[in-house]
């Protein structure tokens, strides 16, 4: 952990087959077995975990037909370690499990929140495949389920000797994706003489107060260091972006760890000047790789997708960038040389190669395995060309 | 004024069934015929609601459209090659996205019947095909090569004038053209003069189609401003929970095409709001002919809850009557 420009995932990966079938179809086939084999033999897992936690799945399965909460622990717990070990193999530095357990960044969250109701999946993006979300309304007032990453992060910290960053969806976020039943028919009533805004207010308030800080300091208490609150939200409402700011204060208030705030696929030139307001930020993980072009080179004509860091230098200059330099939203490898390139151009504008991590743009769970490890893996041999090309 | 209609526009959303489905064929696991049966049972169903609601004017096109950029530049050339590959970007305010057009060069169809994918050819002269505004899309494309970025309103524009020709020989004579981006972004005198000029370009070209400027995503007072007299466009209309309905242009010449019924959420609003607000608009704007719609995107409710605003929708127009108006 001694060197700069230390590489890091932002969260997700794809679910293997032996993962996703057992659970949706009550199926493992020896197909899907042996292609955890395939996988076990690339990441150097012994063949005989695989065997010793699918086998006994599939005749389960065979005899049940449907999965119970042991076999789907074991089966999730093989995949947490295969995703730990490919980010290792990889050459990442700061990991995650690949959010092996968790069906989706909202839903996931949503259903271990009291005061939610589903509404039904929303087209999000493409067709054939077309990529869906499942979204609520909130119908009561937001509380806690269940701890939502505690059983993840202690499992973890057992898989891994590395350095570990637990993600977890931010009150903003989750406000802004819900509809919302509750707070604002009681605007419609007159109930609290709430306006639109303030009914939107009080929703991201207690979504803060009661589920998300109380989620981070649980994981705190698990043994997790460093926690980054996933706001892709944060600037899709210009007026709002205050609101967001508040919502990652409240969210930290008071607990001892370290935060940082992942953001995405937003225009981040209207975060400022508001991000100056945060109190415990120590980064901003961003998507840059998919807005700049392939063309190899370090200068502005090369690489203007980066020319907003030099606002995040200007208003919040102790803030480290977690920064994007494989796009998540296709399967052409960059090559480590492009990698360099980017890494570089950001370091000169930040200045502080201390304050520069690698990274995916965002979570890979779109990518197959293979093409999310050799992203990974462009991702750390780029950056091990940008420290020598600067010298570190 | 003359009349009160209603229409439903843009993308429909599709049922969790449907988004299953075309994400398992996406990646292999189902047959595509299988999709494609149930997306033509669904986009029946819908007609037949809008039918049942008597709803005047109606999409007839993109129902199977996975966003309002992506088709045009399947039926063009002059954009990268691959789409696949282009910058994801989100849509405004939501949580979806489409993938950015690239211009490389002039644009143009493709051939002589690119229309045909753009519109059910079933229905051509009953739909009213919606378009983003040529000036929205340009906003959201990128330049490459030897195109800078003030060639690409005026390349966006002559693609649309091309499209607008085949919709007029098929037969299609209505268009809404769906202007989100000036209004969200809060568009300068300057832009808003461009984005007048392009539509006003388009509308006296193409005297056989009844075109409409709707704009969505934020106060459309100014981008509307310059609408009323003198322009060709036959109807401007923009959501009214949005607006500044104060600020809007007097038009006693054109349809207003009033953005009424709340589709960001899936709670329905009461009806004597919905009244209020067709009051005041029509107070303020007297316009010649009167056309309620939804404020929104109808794909960012599940349909369940589309059905109840469409219904709504449909409910209200019955409601609403010109002597009560004047």
């Amino acid at each position: 952990m001694s060197q700069l420009l230390q590489t890091q995932e932002v969260g997700s990966l794809a679910k293997p087959d032996w993962r996703v079938q057992p659970v949706t179809h009550g199926t493992l086939t020896d197909a899907h077995i042996a292609g955890a084999h395939e996988w076990a033999r690339r990441l150097d897992i012994p063949a005989d975990e695989v065997e010793h936690s699918l086998r006994p799945t599939q005749q389960w399965l065979a005899s049940e037909g449907v999965l119970d909460a042991v076999h789907a622990g074991v089966v999730r717990n093989l995949a947490a370690q295969f995703a730990v070990r490919l980010q290792e193999k990889a050459g990442i530095d700061i990991l995650f499990d690949g959010e092996q357990d968790r069906p989706e960044m909202y839903q996931d969250a949503i259903a271990k929140t009291n005061g939610f109701a589903w509404r039904g999946h929303i087209r999000a993006f493409d067709k054939h495949p077309a990529k869906s979300f499942l979204k609520a309304a909130v119908v009561g007032p937001p509380s806690i389920k269940e701890p939502w990453h505690t059983d993840e992060t202690e499992r973890l910290q057992d898989l891994t000797s590395q350095a570990i960053k637990v993600p977890i969806t931010g009150a903003y976020t989750l406000a802004d994706w819900s509809f919302d039943e509750y707070y604002q028919r009681a605007v419609e009533q007159g109930g609290r003489g709430l306006s639109r805004a303030a009914a939107k207010r009080q929703f991201v308030y207690d979504l803060s107060d009661n589920v998300v800080r109380p989620n981070i300091q649980a994981l705190l208490e698990a043994g997790a260091t460093w926690v980054q609150i996933d706001e892709p939200a944060a600037t899709t409402k210009p007026d709002e972006v205050p609101l967001f700011v508040e919502a990652f204060n409240r969210s930290v208030a008071g607990l001892v760890g370290k935060f940082s705030v992942h953001i995405c696929f937003s225009d981040y030139s209207l975060l400022f000047p508001h991000v100056q307001g945060l109190e415990d930020c120590s980064q901003f993980s961003l998507e840059f790789a998919n807005r700049d072009p392939r063309t190899l080179g370090t200068d502005l004509t090369r690489r203007p997708a980066y020319e907003v860091l030099r606002d995040f230098r200007a208003y919040t200059p102790e803030i480290a960038i977690g920064l994007g330099v494989t796009s998540v939203h296709d399967n052409d490898i960059e090559a480590p040389d492009l990698v360099r390139d980017r890494v570089v151009r950001a370091t000169n504008i930040i200045g502080d190669p201390g304050l520069i991590y690698p990274s995916p743009d965002c979570g890979l769970r779109t990518r197959s395995w293979d093409v999310a490890f050799k992203k990974l893996q462009a991702t750390a041999e780029g950056t091990a060309l940008a420290r020598a090309e600067l010298g570190l | 004024m003359s009349e009160i209609t209603t229409t439903v526009w843009g993308i429909a959303p599709w049922s969790s069934e449907l988004l299953t489905l075309d994400g398992d064929v996406g990646r292999g696991r189902r047959d595509p015929v299988l999709r494609d049966c149930l997306e033509g049972v669904e986009e029946e169903q819908f007609a037949e609601l809008l039918s049942e609601q008597a709803i005047t004017d109606h999409e007839g096109s993109t129902f199977r459209w996975p966003d309002y950029l992506r088709p045009l530049v399947e039926v063009s050339e002059g954009f990268a090659a691959s789409v696949d590959t282009a910058p994801v970007t989100r849509w405004f305010d939501t949580n979806t996205f489409y993938r950015q057009p690239v211009i490389q060069g002039p644009l143009r169809l493709k051939d002589s019947r690119a229309w045909r994918q753009l519109v059910d050819a079933g229905r051509v002269t009953e739909a009213q095909p919606t378009l983003l505004s040529p000036y929205a899309f340009a906003e959201l494309s990128a330049v490459e090569g030897a195109v800078d970025e003030s060639q690409k309103l005026e390349l966006v524009t002559d693609l649309y004038d091309e499209l607008l020709g085949q919709y007029e020989a098929a037969g299609v004579r209505s268009v809404l053209l769906y202007e989100p981006y000036a209004p969200y972004v809060g568009a300068t005198p300057r832009d808003v003069s461009r984005l007048h000029d392009v539509i006003n370009r388009l509308a006296f070209a193409h005297p056989n189609i009844s075109l409409g400027l709707y704009a969505g995503y934020g106060d459309a007072s100014n981008a509307l401003a310059k609408f009323s007299q003198g322009s060709f466009v036959d109807a401007i209309g923009c959501d009214l929970s949005r607006t500044d309905v104060s600020r809007l242009p007097i038009a006693r010449s054109q349809r207003f095409i009033a953005g009424i019924v709340d589709v960001s959420n899936t709670e329905l609003e009461v009806d004597d709001k919905l009244h209020d607000r067709i009051r005041q608009l029509v107070a303020r704007v007297q316009p010649a002919a009167l056309t309620l719609t939804h404020q929104q995107e109808l794909e960012h409710i599940p349909p369940e809850y589309a059905v109840q605003k469409i219904v709504q929708l449909g409910r209200i127009a019955r409601q609403t009557t010109k002597e009560e108006l004047l």
